[in-house]
């Protein structure tokens, strides 16, 4: 069955990880989620969107954001990369951090999968509009 | 719709058509006129000098003649006499006569300070702007006599020129300005004022009044006015013709269930709506709104908005045979209001309008699925509930009923810990506060999900999302007090108590043995079996102890029962439910043995014989779904069982009637029930074999239980069956009742 995308989703609460997996997995996408903040950019390899929690151990999104973009700049098809939090004051400035934008409501699965279908219609969108 | 009405002209200030042209006509007048006033000045200027110069020469002429014989005869006196006379000429400005010896002049006559010159030498005149010169040699054969000069003043020539000159030029003015008068005059009637009409015409055309031009001129303007006629008409028909349209289309979409609005490039809503568009979005304009405001409102950052103002950008941009590819990529359904009591659902379904071979506008049609969601929310959480009460029915197959209690109440005391310390500390939030807490939460939340309560794992997952909040501003070294984040934190730690006490209930509702659940160990069947062989006879303290080992819970023995009822029920045409009381009430070992059989032929006879129809229960004025209730209770002599039904009750004349029938001894129908062979109703797959009664008597006199059988509170049937010595008659025990078969 073909998939509808690849994502790389990166938190360090191996529950939200499971459940992201899951709710994604259920509604067709690839997903490739791990718990590490350094060492990820290895499976940017494909990936059309990268989903990043911010309070993690050792780096924030922020800073696991910076290297991934750097490697991503070299990649041939540049991802999307969003926020995933439920901390109100990081979610209002994503920008700010560097990040396309936020996916709020964080452990909400609809909420998820609405956000998550809304970002590959952009991604299509975008590929559409530059043939 | 955009006006079509033309923007305001940029020209500068309005200037009429017949001025201009009067303007225009008047300057070339003008032009030709002071032309022809020069020409006509220079000419009588020249007529006049001409005509001074001619006077002049025949007076010089005749001078030469008088003086001649004076210069010939040398008489100075003579030519002086002679240039006196010349004083009576008042054009004569200057008069000299030189004789040959002298350079001076012999005789001159000056009327002012004018410049002698030198003496002429040749006869000749020279015109000036002033004054006319004449020069004249006299000659004598053989040599010459002199000459003379005479200045003849040219001002009554100059003033005459200059009265006249005026008079030409005033009425070269007065001719243009009569002529520019007639052009305006005529322009303003042949085109100005038809124009004028034709453009208050078209204004009111414009306002949407029809308006024709009654301009008959046959000429260029006529023609204008007529095309203008023409296509006022045309106009306004085609109007008329649009708003019917119009009309139609909004009769159209007025009739249609969905919301439909209209919207062109960048999303800007056309004034073209359903009625149910109002109702749906809530408000009765939409013109040159944009419809990501009716979409997406106050969320212009998600990614939600995001895409659909891509996809807006997209579906103006492709050509309509690229719209598939386009509206795959459009959004499907939206929420509004989330959250609130007017949340809404709407399915999207986008359908491009095609002009000229582009995409114009895009139809957008929006059907409210709300309900549809919500029944599909409501099966999904009932499929979500099922599926967890499943989790913990296999749990408490696995024998892990003891466990899950163990780890509720560890739960239970970790989140107390918390809140007890949270409300003893204040001032600065310390970082192993937030760790103390957060590695509670994360136990809780781990062994959660090891049970598979997910609401437990959910609620205990939020107390760890803001605990890791706290734990990174900590980290970032942004200081923050522990009466800031309290409230919050109680609150969540609270939830994840509701859900502790939840899983509990939820526990216990799904044990088929209820609360017993929370006091069972596993044990091997065989095992039990062995110790009651071994010990049970006995009569002291080990061998009640063994016995009560060896009981089961009332509930563990009806499991099977719980599922089958209602698909007995409606096998039979039917639509029952069993509840059960006292599931957690130890049965002895003997009376289990028995237990499920008899209580599958009495459920399965109250369903037969008692339940009605859900049509006649409805006449009845009874629920459709018929309940049996089963109970059992402890008392001092052992359990003690019923079973009711709101059935019909007995039909005790059928029973009677059966009785005897069957040459059976007379009595009360509620005993003669258990006669083996009575049955009141043909064979069905629930019952009518005429066994199952009997054979259920039989099986319970043989551990020492009586059962009786009267009328329930709920008009039904009621049975009891309670230790003691059988009260059946012979013919009703065990031995009449074989071979038993299945009922």
């Amino acid at each position: 069955v073909k998939k509808k995308g690849r994502i790389l989703v990166i938190d360090d609460n191996e529950a939200v990880l499971n459940n992201v997996r899951s709710t994604l997995q259920m509604a067709g996408y690839e997903v490739v989620a791990t718990s590490k903040t350094v060492g990820t950019a290895r499976h940017l390899n494909d990936c059309e969107l990268v989903i990043i929690d911010y309070h993690m151990p050792g780096l924030h999104g922020g800073e696991v954001l910076s290297s991934l973009r750097a490697a991503a700049n070299s990649a041939h098809a540049k991802p999307l990369f969003y926020l995933y939090t439920s901390d109100p004051e990081i979610e209002k400035a994503p920008a700010e951090l560097g990040f396309d934008g936020v996916f709020t409501k964080k452990g909400n699965r609809d909420a998820l999968l609405q956000n998550v279908d809304a970002a590959f219609r952009l991604i299509r969108l975008r590929a559409l509009q530059k043939k | 719709m955009k006006s079509l009405a033309p923007e305001p002209s940029d020209a500068g200030r309005f200037v009429s058509i017949g001025s201009r042209l009067a303007a225009s006509i008047g300057l070339v007048l003008a032009i030709a006129a002071i032309a022809i006033a020069t020409q006509l000045m220079s000419s009588t200027r020249e007529r006049l000098v001409e005509g001074k110069r001619l006077a002049a020469e025949m007076v010089v002429n005749l001078f030469a003649t008088s003086v001649t014989p004076a210069l010939d005869f040398g008489d100075d006196d003579q030519t002086r006499e002679e240039i006196g006379r010349l004083a009576t000429n008042q054009d004569i400005v200057y008069a000299g006569v030189w004789g040959t010896s002298r350079s001076e002049p012999i005789a001159e006559l000056s009327r002012s300070a004018v410049a002698r010159g030198s003496m002429p030498t040749a006869t000749g005149s020279v015109v000036g702007d002033d004054a006319i010169e004449i020069t004249h040699v006299l000659d004598r054969q053989g040599g010459r006599l002199g000459s003379l000069r005479v200045r003849f003043s040219l001002s009554r020539e100059n003033q005459q020129f200059l009265a006249a000159r005026r008079k030409i030029l005033g009425f070269a003015v007065l001719l243009t300005l009569l002529a520019a008068g007639a052009v305006f005059v005529v322009v303003r009637r042949i085109v100005v004022a038809p124009l004028t009409q034709l453009s208050n015409a078209a204004r009111r055309l414009q306002q949407g009044k029809l308006e024709t031009v009654g301009v008959r001129a046959n000429d260029e303007v006529g023609e204008l006015a007529t095309a203008f006629n023409a296509m006022a008409t045309a106009i306004v028909d085609r109007e008329r013709s649009l708003a019917d349209l119009n009309r139609r289309l909004q009769q159209l979409l007025d009739h249609m269930r969905e919301a439909i609005v209209v919207f062109g490039n960048e999303g800007i809503l056309a004034g073209v709506r359903s009625r149910q568009a109002e109702t749906t979005f809530g408000r009765s304009s939409f013109e040159g709104l944009q419809v990501q405001s009716l979409l997406y409102p106050k969320r212009s950052g998600d990614v939600e908005a995001a895409a659909f103002e891509e996809w807006i950008r997209a579906a103006f941009s492709v050509a309509p045979s690229g719209w598939d590819d386009v509206a795959a990529l459009a959004p499907t359904e939206v929420m509004l209001d989330a959250g609130s009591e007017r949340e809404r659902v709407l399915a999207l379904d986008f359908r491009p309008v095609e002009e000229g071979g582009r995409i114009a506008r895009i139809m957008m049609l929006a059907n409210d699925r709300t309900d549809v969601r919500r029944l599909e929310r409501t099966v999904k959480e009932r499929d979500e509930e099922h599926e967890r009460q499943m989790g913990a029915m296999r749990r408490l197959v696995a024998g892990g009923g003891q466990l899950l209690v163990s780890v509720l109440a560890r739960a239970k005391d970790r989140l107390v810990a918390s809140k007890e310390r949270l409300l003893r500390e204040s001032g600065p939030l310390e970082r192993f506060l937030v760790e103390e807490l957060f590695q509670h939460a994360h136990s809780v939340k781990g062994e959660a999900r090891a049970f598979d309560l997910a609401l437990l794992e959910t609620a205990a997952a939020k107390v760890e999302d803001l605990l890791a909040i706290l734990r990174g501003r900590l980290r970032e070294g942004k200081g923050v007090t522990v009466e800031e984040v309290r409230g919050e934190l109680l609150d969540r730690i609270d939830a994840t108590l509701s859900a502790v006490s939840g899983a509990s209930t939820m526990l216990v509702e799904a044990s088929p043995i209820g609360e017993a659940i929370l006091a069972q160990v596993t044990v091997q069947r065989g095992d039990v079996a062995e110790l009651l062989a071994l010990l049970g006879e006995r009569a002291d303290e080990v061998g009640r102890v063994v016995t009560r080992i060896a009981s089961r819970p009332f509930g563990e023995l009806l499991l099977a029962l719980v599922d089958s009822v209602p698909r007995w029920a409606e096998r039979d045409g039917k639509r029952a439910r069993l509840e059960v009381e006292g599931r957690e009430v130890l049965v002895p070992p003997a009376l289990a043995h028995v237990l499920p059989d008899v209580m599958t032929h009495l459920v399965r006879n109250a369903l037969a014989h008692g339940i009605e129809r859900a049509t006649e229960r409805d006449d009845a004025g009874k629920p459709e779904v018929g309940l049996i209730h089963v109970c059992c209770r402890t008392t001092e002599e052992g359990p003690v069982l019923t079973v009711d039904d709101d059935g019909g009750g007995l039909d005790e004349q059928a029973i009677l009637a059966q009785t005897m029938g069957l040459g059976l001894p007379n009595g009360l129908a509620a005993d003669a029930v258990f006669a083996p062979g009575l049955s009141t109703a043909g064979p069905s797959d629930l019952a009518g074999r005429g066994v199952g009664l009997a054979s259920v008597a039989a099986d319970l006199a043989s551990v020492g239980y009586t059962v009786t059988l009267g009328p329930s509170v709920e008009g039904g049937v009621h049975v009891t069956m309670a230790p003691g010595p059988s009260n059946l008659p012979k013919p009703f025990s065990k031995a009449a009742a074989s071979p038993r078969s299945p009922s």
